[in-house]
């Protein structure tokens, strides 16, 4: 019995893994799927056609997207790394403040915080911009990126930076050849979850963005409000495949031996 | 607590000989300034600027009457639908938090306990982290609507008899379907975070409980899940946040009414009805305090628990 | 002699201004004045170059590729350039525009056009926020009926040349004939009739969604024998007897609804899906005209017909306007114009993109074309849905009657 009990719970799990995104995928190339019909009648590309069409929204919120999301995770993993090594291997004045200052942006929704500064962002030109709403990206990518660092620096030991002053390397030396080998794996986590985060935030760009600025968030969502289930598919399977690469890049340290994930199981 | 603050991990040697002390140095403020400018003026100013909002500053409608007040937190209280929406919240988020810690913690323990395929178990549990929520919501909608594959098969066998005739679990009133949006995203988050630390130096201390003669029941109770237990901790709280204030899952999955604080928030904010915005912010700020408050008793509790 | 010859250069003088006189004073057919060539030519030149963010619902399909593809083409080839903004609904236009307003930016908004009409346009009105005093004078305006109570106001609201028509949207039912035998839906009475005996089948989206909006007016309407009662300012004393007819009748009609009345879709888009999976068989619908767009899509059923009651539709009509600090206001012109065109509406027609024409098609060269346009099986004429039109309530009627069904109908 026992035998059993965990390849069927595993298996079940792997299913409920992978299950729904199977009507995604049937509904992006279906051309007339109506009930009560198992498979569609019949098939077409067209889903695939409007997603890639170089006028169309679709392609546009790709490379906006993008954009906004390196940009995002580049900008969120440099700040969040140093506050990061702050935390874990200095003390200082006022340091639990500032945890909680770190922490509370997981808290507190950012509906609330992006709707209380939209009147900011109009009054100083941030609103409609893109400038503008990578700011606002910034405000749950930081926390996530501090959490991963400060669990990557508390396992760092001080010792080979200081082996290297001592051998006469200069700080920016030390930086790019002794401790950027190490910490790598925790800027890669970090990266992976600052993009992820940017690249489907849908309603801090809404808010900040106005209609203006369209991330696939925007357009997949104004997808799902109509009828037209087969670009709402292939929109869907577009949206999905530059995380995917990106995890498939980082995926080796998210549980691996370098535990960089372990930051963020400290709060 | 104290120690946790400044030592996340720390009740075992770290590795490769890591020190453990910290140490004081001017040159830190040149580390943790960005993240507090990004933080003070964007989030801290931002959720100010909310409660100078709700008390009725800044207010578009240039009006003779600028109405400090808490009129809006009064008048958020009074609304129906308000009302309706913190506790269709609340079941939501307690329930998915709760489901998705308990399936993500049985889950990880076996998959920890699975030679075989382990890698690759490990792997397809990370698959959904990078998927967007917006997908999840539509896999969801898609999968388990009326008319959805489901449904469709149940159909073809003649379990049921039309979309009419399926349970319904998405846009329902108790939040199935919202639930199971969470659930499907909030499980492989729980599960890679459990998994990351049973992989750390809990595995010698296993080991050697398990050369000592102990059973698998009695070294979960008393290595693994002590060990373990600041992962849940922050795993929880960080799931239940979210869950309590995301948007875009309770909009696609659930019901114009009730639908949860944040879509009504959201909802009052644009509001042809432009009365309505400080109650919008008074709905957001009263969320956070909420949020606050729970995050706040939970560690209170979980820390005695860990004392003992 | 002299008198002779002053006499003679007077009438010359006379003479040589009457060009001038009929330059400057060219009507249309419908009464108003028009611009003038050379202001005309005036506002082409500053349009040139600019670039007009056209703010508007895009829930359409057919509606984006009509101006992204078709108006965006023919306002290329007057250098200006249209960039179409989506939104999920028009009152965040509206909002920005007065956030704008708020934080003191008068003169470089940010939205340029927007496509609008009834609560809407009336809340603008009451901040100020829209540039008046154009729309009448339009070249294309020459084909647009200003005379009509149906366009010169705007749910019961004067329109006073603060924006320009482009689309008249008369509801129709969209059903499945293989479901309904048109018998049923003949009348309103008949259909309610029908849908009281096939519980289920029918369903309306949440107010303050547009279409729901409308569905709970025209039942409104139909519990109150009618909408002449109404017509006019708002009338509290009116209102609440009429919101109890209509919230009776209302729950009423509950049990026979989509999942029981117990909830309702959120969006026209969540009840094509009802309709398009065959969950629901008939819906009410201002876009009616273009459902025909997705019968040749597969995603309906090749059965659907649209049709009108015999007591008539509630209709109205699309406008553009033009925020008062728009740095764009002689491109947005150019683009409002293009839209008025014979051409323009023409197309508009022939491709199920939107309702009916918003000019008066006979009185245009394109006429005979116009009457030509063969209808499809799954759409029906402009004319017939616009039999025994119901026209709309002024905006505070609009807002009574959501609010109300609400609290009596959505929170019982």
């Amino acid at each position: 019995m026992k035998f059993i009990f965990r390849p069927f719970f595993l298996g079940l799990f792997v299913f409920w893994i992978f299950f729904p995104f199977l009507s995604i995928i049937i509904w992006s190339v279906a051309a007339g799927w109506r009930f009560p019909a198992l498979l569609p009648e019949e098939y077409s590309l067209r889903g695939y056609e409007v997603s890639f069409d170089p006028n169309g929204d679709i392609l546009r919120g790709v490379i906006t997207s993008t954009g906004i999301a390196l940009t995002v995770g580049v900008l969120a993993t440099l700040i969040g790394s140093a506050a990061g090594r702050a935390i874990a291997m200095y003390s200082f004045k006022m340091k639990k403040s500032f945890q909680f200052l770190v922490l509370a942006p997981l808290i507190v929704p950012g509906l609330a915080v992006t709707m209380g500064i939209q009147i900011l962002f109009i009054k100083y030109g941030l609103s409609d911009s893109i400038r503008g709403v990578i700011l606002a990206h910034l405000i749950p990518t930081v926390p996530y990126v501090v959490m991963i660092m400060s669990g990557t620096f508390a396992n760092f030991d001080r010792a080979y930076e200081e082996q290297g002053q001592v051998l006469g390397a200069s700080r920016v030396t030390v930086m790019r050849k002794i401790t950027l080998p190490i910490i790598l794996p925790g800027l890669a986590v970090s990266f992976l979850f600052a993009f992820v985060i940017s690249w489907s935030e849908y309603i801090l760009t809404l808010l900040v963005g106005g209609a203006a600025v369209k991330t696939l968030p925007m357009v997949l969502f104004a997808f799902l409000r109509g009828s037209d289930l087969t670009l709402v598919g292939a929109a869907s399977i577009v949206f999905m495949i530059p995380p995917l690469i990106l995890l498939r890049f980082t995926s080796k340290h998210l549980v691996g031996r370098s535990s960089s994930v372990t930051g963020l199981g400290s709060v | 607590m104290t120690e946790k603050s400044s030592q996340p991990l720390l009740r075992f040697p770290g590795r490769y000989g890591a020190k453990q002390g910290t140490v004081k140095s001017r040159n830190v403020i040149w580390l943790v300034l960005p993240t507090i400018l990004v933080l003070v003026t964007l989030f801290v100013g931002g959720f100010l600027f909310g409660i100078l909002q709700s008390v009725g500053y800044f207010s578009v409608i240039a009006d003779k009457e600028q109405k400090i007040g808490f009129d809006a937190y009064l008048f958020a209280f009074q609304n129906e639908t308000v009302r309706a929406g913190i506790i269709l919240t609340f079941r939501v988020a307690f329930l998915s938090t709760i489901l998705s810690t308990v399936i993500a913690l049985a889950i990880s323990l076996m998959i920890s306990r699975t030679k075989r395929f382990q890698s690759t178990l490990i792997s397809i549990t990370q698959f959904n982290i990078p998927i967007p929520h917006v997908v999840a919501a539509t896999g969801i909608l898609l999968t388990f609507s009326q008319s959805g594959l489901v449904s469709r098969v149940t159909n073809h066998f003649g379990i049921t008899d039309g979309p009419s005739d399926f349970p319904i679990v998405t846009n329902d009133p108790f939040g199935y379907g919202i639930i199971m949006s969470y659930l499907w995203k909030e499980i492989p988050f729980m599960c890679v975070l459990i998994l990351s630390a049973l992989r750390g130096p809990v595995t010698n201390l296993d080991e050697t409980a398990k050369t000592l003669g102990a059973s698998y029941g009695y070294r979960l109770r008393k290595v693994i899940l002590p060990y373990i237990f600041p992962a849940i901790l922050s795993g929880t709280i960080i799931v239940f946040a979210f869950s309590f204030g995301s948007y875009e899952v309770p909009y696609l999955l659930g019901e114009p009414y009730p639908s949860t604080v944040s879509v009504v928030a959201y909802q009052l904010y644009t509001d042809r009805d432009l009365a309505n915005r400080p109650t919008a912010m008074a709905l957001a700020t009263i969320t956070s305090v909420v949020i606050g408050i729970l995050v706040y008793v939970y560690m209170k509790i979980t820390q005695q628990e860990g004392r003992k | 002699m002299k008198l002779k010859l002053l006499s003679k250069l007077l009438v010359v003088v006379m003479a040589a201004t009457i060009p001038g006189v009929v330059a400057t004073t060219s009507s249309n057919a419908f009464g108003t004045t028009l611009y003038t060539s050379r202001e005309w030519k005036k506002i082409l030149n500053e349009a040139k170059g600019q670039t007009v963010n056209w703010y508007m619902w895009g829930g359409s399909t057919a509606i984006n590729q009509y101006v992204n593809e078709y108006i965006a083409a023919e306002a290329k080839k007057l250098g200006v350039t249209l960039n179409q903004v989506k939104l999920n609904a028009t009152v965040d236009a509206v909002n920005k525009v007065l956030g704008e307003k708020q934080a003191g930016n008068n003169t470089k908004g940010s939205v340029d056009m927007i496509w609008i009409n009834g609560e809407n346009f009336a809340t603008g009105r009451q901040a100020n926020i829209w540039t008046c005093d154009w729309a009448t004078k339009l070249p294309s305006a020459k084909f647009v009926d200003w005379t009509s109570s149906s366009v010169n106001s705007d749910f019961g609201l004067p329109v006073n040349g603060c924006e320009a028509p482009w689309a008249t949207a008369s509801s129709g039912l969209v059903y499945d004939s293989k479901v309904i035998p048109r018998s049923a839906v003949a009348s309103l009475d008949a259909f309610i009739d029908w849908v009281k005996a096939n519980p289920g089948k029918f369903t309306y989206p949440a107010p303050p969604d547009f279409n729901g909006s409308m569905t709970v007016r025209r039942l409104f309407y139909y519990a109150n024998g009618g909408y002449s009662n109404f017509l006019g300012a708002y009338d509290a004393s009116k209102f609440t007897p009429a919101m109890a007819k209509t919230a009776t009748f209302l729950n009423d009609l509950k049990p026979s609804l989509w999942r029981k009345g117990a909830t309702y879709p959120a969006t026209i888009g969540d009840l094509e899906k009802l309709y398009a999976n065959g969950e629901i068989s008939a819906y009410l619908n201002y876009g009616a005209l273009s459902s025909f767009t997705n019968v040749d899509k597969g995603l309906f059923p090749k059965t659907t017909r649209v049709t009108a009651f015999k007591e008539g539709m509630i209709g109205n009509i699309s406008y553009v306007t033009i925020p008062y600090n728009s740095p764009n206001k002689a491109g947005a012109q150019v683009i409002a114009n293009i839209m008025q065109t014979p051409a323009a509406q023409l197309k508009m027609q022939a491709d199920g993109v939107i309702g009916s024409p918003a000019i008066v098609m006979n009185k245009t060269p394109l006429s005979a074309q116009y009457r030509a346009l063969p209808v499809h099986p799954s759409s029906t004429s402009p004319a017939t849905l616009a039999k025994n039109a119901n026209p709309e309530l002024t905006a505070a009627w609009l807002r009574a009657i959501d609010a109300g069904w609400i609290k009596d109908v959505q929170q019982k």
